[in-house]
């Protein structure tokens, strides 16, 4: 392996970085924070001459992924972001790719829809598209997880779109020591583009009458393609730390402290740092606590979830997520992991914690508080209530940036 | 285009309505431009133009003119420099819907072909009024109530907000006159595809039996008397230059064009004559444009 360079950069440098490395052939963006220096990045790098890419400057988020869709059948590839409002806006051409079977990467530095400021509320909604979904936690993680993204989305198995989330602002705009991969690396990490079929091609000699199959079989492929996914992702994950040494969990979930522990707390994204302290703290005082990291929330890591509790028997799991489905009272990632454990015969009990929103800060004393409660469920095996708002346990409404 | 070869592009037969101008309209730009052509259609009567021997982008309905912008960027990183990249709209897809990708497309200078067969109503979800629709024009959201009769309006002229995008080519065509039709797609071909110089704009009447109520075998001469009444100008501006294709001596009065078209059979004598009032006005600002020759 080459050297890397060691810089300091923000997460939304680190993605456009990516991106270049990648050799992407089509970007399309729109202005919006926090992910516009996404795309100023790779404006500029294109106007350098760095990077050899059609850049369409357009005018909206509904036509930039009716434009990626466009690029993508020409059997390209191609690039974009784009976050909160924008991410909703885009929804009906968003829904659009994966019926095409582009596999477009997208960087979603997340934003409230009520805020500037990080929560789950843009991309949570766009659960049901089909794009596969990494929760990143940092500025290295956005860069590595950008890469794996395109081999991912790419592989034939797979071809569905893919989304690289990390928290606006926290992740995106906050200085980080990351290191930079060689290009001659990251091309034996990523090889060029091999589009399965070339849906629009006009030298081909001869008309193909494409004949997709009907919605319900159609539907029946994109699952077994994210079936596949999972593992590509794992693989993708293996491949990336045998070059360049770094690894995140198994692709899918990360683990810290779990072996004996009795009460886990599940996170996503940026908190998980915060959280990695309160356990640290929590396990000095000899209480049984771990963590698992959500990555990967699409495909859903259903069996691993499973395998870990199998393996652990965690007796109470609490989790903490930036998003809420009003009129349930939880979140998304909580609905979602208490079905996967529902038909274990040692399903832990479960409490969710509905932080950050709209980009709010999850510290110190609310993560323990939440581990506390977590905690007290796992000794005595009661709920005093099973979801809690972070006003609820003491979150303070504050946030990174005073403005 | 690219080779001088006559092939059929599109194949009948087509799910249009009988006596429906879409599919002439279509056809004639494809089968002119040749097999070197991507078609991006959105969802309008364009959509029931029947077979294909080319490959179609993918869009929905407010995004044609971006789907295609992201076709011709993806087609040139693929290396096929000089393919005919064409959007067939219907009017809702143009004036309402598609309006703003169109304006960002035309803006950044996207090398498409845009053609909008304007039958001045959502004709494929059962006649609604549209932003072509006329003023007192009877559709299915703008009924000829006992209060209020017809749309209340007067509809966009979209050729002259196209005009204001700076493109090199904004036309109307007629499909009364199918030689200068295809004679403005050429043109579109050498402006947009060939030359680079941006998007091509061409607006035709597609004159509908099934929305204006009248006849189907009528067909080209509700599209010629469109044209003689001064009520669909036929005008091209080529990289600035204005040009008044067809002129008549004298405009025909509306009233009989009107009367024919079961959309319009109610307006009152005074409506028709305020409509006339507008459309000759017009006319003598295209004349004046005509003569300046810009």
């Amino acid at each position: 392996m080459v050297e890397e360079i060691i810089d300091f950069i923000t997460g939304n440098d680190a993605v456009a970085y990516a991106v270049k490395m990648a050799r992407v052939k089509v970007v399309a963006a729109y202005p919006i924070t926090p992910q516009s220096p996404v795309t100023e990045k790779i404006a500029e790098y294109i106007n350098n001459g760095e990077m050899d890419t059609e850049f369409i400057p357009i005018e909206g988020e509904h036509s930039c992924l009716a434009a990626m869709r466009g690029a993508g059948v020409c059997g390209v590839r191609v690039f974009t972001a784009t976050c909160g409002p924008g991410l909703m806006y885009a929804h009906e051409n968003l829904e659009c790719v994966h019926r095409d079977r582009t596999p477009l990467v997208i960087a979603v530095p997340n934003r409230s829809y009520s805020s500037l400021f990080a929560d789950y509320t843009d991309s949570m909604p766009e659960s049901t598209t089909g794009f596969i979904q990494v929760f990143v936690e940092s500025p290295q993680e956005a860069l590595d997880t950008t890469l794996q993204a395109f081999r991912v989305a790419e592989d034939h198995r797979v071809l569905m779109p893919f989304m690289v989330l990390y928290d606006g602002y926290v992740t995106s705009h906050t200085g980080a020591t990351v290191r930079l991969p060689s290009q001659e690396d990251v091309d034996k990490f990523l090889p060029p583009f091999k589009p399965y079929a070339v849906r629009v091609d006009p030298s081909r000699s001869e008309f193909i009458q494409w004949d997709a199959p009907g919605v319900p079989i159609q539907e029946m492929e994109h699952e077994q393609a994210m079936e596949n996914a999972r593992e590509v992702i794992k693989i993708a994950n293996e491949e990336y730390a045998k070059i360049f040494g770094r690894r995140y969990g198994d692709g899918l979930l990360e683990t810290y402290r779990v072996e004996d522990a009795e009460a886990v707390l599940v996170t996503m994204a940026s908190m998980t740092g915060t959280a990695r302290q309160v356990i640290d703290m929590l396990r000095e005082k000899g209480e049984k606590i771990g963590l698992i990291r959500l990555r990967t929330f699409r495909p859903f890591p259903i069996k691993e979830f499973q395998a870990l509790q199998e393996k652990y028997s965690f007796k109470a799991m609490g989790v903490c997520e930036r998003d809420v489905t009003h009129g349930c009272r939880y979140g998304e990632v909580y609905g979602d992991i208490k079905a996967s454990l529902y038909n274990l015969d040692n399903r832990p009990k479960m409490i969710n914690f509905i932080l950050g929103l709209g980009g709010a800060d999850i510290r110190i004393p609310t993560l323990t508080t939440a581990c506390e409660k977590v905690h007290y469920t796992a000794k005595t095996g009661k709920i005093e209530k099973e979801s809690w708002f972070g006003a609820e346990i003491g979150e303070v409404e504050t946030r990174l940036a005073a403005f | 285009m690219s080779s001088q070869t006559v092939e059929r592009v599109t194949v009948p037969p087509t799910g249009a309505c009988q006596g429906c101008a879409m599919v002439l309209i279509s056809r004639h730009a494809l089968d002119t431009l040749g097999r070197n052509s991507v078609v991006t259609i959105p969802a309008s009567c364009g959509a029931w133009s029947g077979a294909m021997l080319i490959d179609r982008g993918p869009t929905q309905f407010p995004s044609a003119a971006a789907a295609a912008s992201g076709v011709a960027a993806g087609l040139r990183a693929a290396g096929h420099k000089e393919t005919n990249v064409v959007v067939i709209a219907g009017d809702g897809g143009t004036y309402d819907i598609g309006l703003q990708a169109l304006s960002g497309a035309a803006e950044r200078g996207e090398r498409i072909i845009y053609i909008c067969q304007n039958n001045q109503a959502y004709m494929n979800t059962g006649i609604q009024r549209s932003g072509a629709t006329p003023r007192w024009g009877w559709t299915t959201t703008t009924p000829v109530g006992s209060v209020i009769k017809g749309k209340t309006v007067w509809p966009k002229i979209m050729p002259e907000i196209m005009e204001a995008h700076h493109v090199p080519l904004v036309a109307t065509a007629s499909i009364h006159n199918i030689p200068d039709y295809k004679r403005k797609i050429k043109l579109a071909y050498e402006l947009t595809t060939k030359q680079g110089k941006g998007l091509s704009y061409i607006e035709v009447l597609n004159t509908c039996p099934t929305g204006w109520r009248y006849s189907p075998e009528k067909m080209v001469t509700m599209a010629r008397l469109a044209v003689e009444t001064g009520f669909w100008p036929v005008y091209e501006v080529v990289e600035g230059k204005f040009k008044l294709n067809i002129k008549p001596k004298e405009l025909k009065p509306l009233k009989e064009f009107y009367q024919m078209q079961g959309r319009l059979r109610h307006l009152t004598d005074e409506q028709i004559s305020e409509t006339e009032k507008l459309i000759h006005s017009r006319w003598e600002r295209l004349l004046e444009r005509d003569q300046r020759g810009y």
